[in-house]
């Protein structure tokens, strides 16, 4: 099965066509990173709109940036920055989206998807369920659980102390697994 | 409050695990034709940026020469030595007294710093890359080479490259 993470290396002379703007080699990075970068996208944003504007404008970014980019870190990582540094943007910006950090008790609404989850049998799936987190607690697990980013790195990246990070995860988390335990371990693929 | 959250072990390992094992979304397919008409876009504006500072800079050069004379007349007499010798004094110290040929004349540097650039573009232009980055070579050539022929001939009305 092919990898579409972040994690896949990208060969020199690829990069090195890129930044001349060689439009196949950018068409290239775009096969091998375009669905992490829209899957991180919707996880962050909940939104599949929003997430193919996003994939849409983080590319237009790598073809502005990529000359500058001195392979320090792997391009996956410096490509997934660009994504949460664009994801957090989005969130916070001049029309912040809705139910910011609310942890109301009311009904979620629903989330907008591309298709339907591929694990059609979970029942209340915990996609399902990340995604009926606020935007902010939904973020912050994303990037603390999934990506892996501390809370020290998250707290920068949102402009906010590290109590804020630990505090969002913190509740989302309890909130998740309160939820979660009412499905059956087998079916949501336990270790 | 705070410290009590920080001290309570967020992570479970089990839910940790589910959630990275999320499956992948399928990559809706209108994205990169979108992305294609927005980098199309991009480039034509980018075009446009250069043709439209070419343009600027050519108005402008056509213009100051004009503007002098016409200052002249309505001060209603020629340009005294005095008054050349002072705009000379006022363009040497744009160049910067200290920078090697301060005391040449603008023009001659504009034209050098000019020539310097296509000679510059020549020489990447024999190098191979990318259609794109080759093309956008060559219109920055035709706009330099139409800013040079302006200066040696401000009176051209002509855009001949």
């Amino acid at each position: 099965m092919a990898d579409h993470s972040f994690r896949q290396t990208l060969d020199e002379l690829t990069l090195a066509r890129a930044k001349r703007r060689d439009p196949v080699a950018f068409a290239r990075i775009y096969e091998r990173y375009a669905r992490a970068c829209f899957n991180l996208g919707l996880r962050m944003l909940g939104d599949a709109g929003r997430a193919e504007d996003l994939t849409q404008d983080v590319f237009i970014k790598v073809l502005e940036r990529i000359g500058g980019f001195r392979g320090d870190a792997p391009f996956g990582a410096w490509l997934k920055r660009i994504v949460v540094h664009a994801a957090i943007d989005q969130i916070r910006g001049p029309h912040p989206m809705q139910n910011f950090s609310d942890f109301g008790d009311g009904d979620f609404p629903e989330p907008e998807w591309p298709g339907r989850n591929p694990q059609p049998d979970v029942g209340p799936d915990l996609e399902r369920l990340l995604m009926s987190l606020p935007t902010n607690a939904r973020a912050v697990v994303v990037l603390h659980e999934i990506e892996g980013y501390s809370h020290e790195e998250i707290a920068q990246m949102f402009g906010m102390s590290p109590s804020f990070s630990k505090s969002l995860l913190s509740r989302s988390l309890k909130r998740l697994r309160q939820q979660w335990s009412l499905v059956p371990a087998a079916q949501v693929g336990q270790p | 409050m705070s410290t009590q959250i920080a001290d309570t072990p967020a992570t479970d390992p089990g839910l940790r695990h589910a959630l990275t094992q999320l499956p992948l979304h399928p990559l809706p397919e209108q994205i990169w034709p979108a992305l294609e008409r927005a980098m199309a876009r991009k480039a034509q504006r980018r075009r446009l940026t250069h043709w439209g500072a070419a343009a600027v800079a050519a108005c402008a050069l056509a213009l100051i020469p004009g503007w002098t004379l016409w200052s002249a007349y309505q001060m209603g007499s020629e340009p005294s030595g005095e008054l050349l010798a002072d705009s000379k004094m006022a363009d040497s110290s744009l160049v910067g007294s200290s920078m090697p040929g301060a005391n040449m004349d603008l023009q001659a540097l504009e034209l050098s710093v000019l020539e310097s650039e296509v000679a510059s573009l020549d020489q990447q232009l024999q190098r191979h890359s990318g259609p794109a980055d080759q093309i956008e070579k060559w219109q920055r050539r035709h706009v330099l080479l139409a800013q040079r022929n302006l200066i040696r001939d401000p009176n051209a009305r002509t855009w001949s490259l």
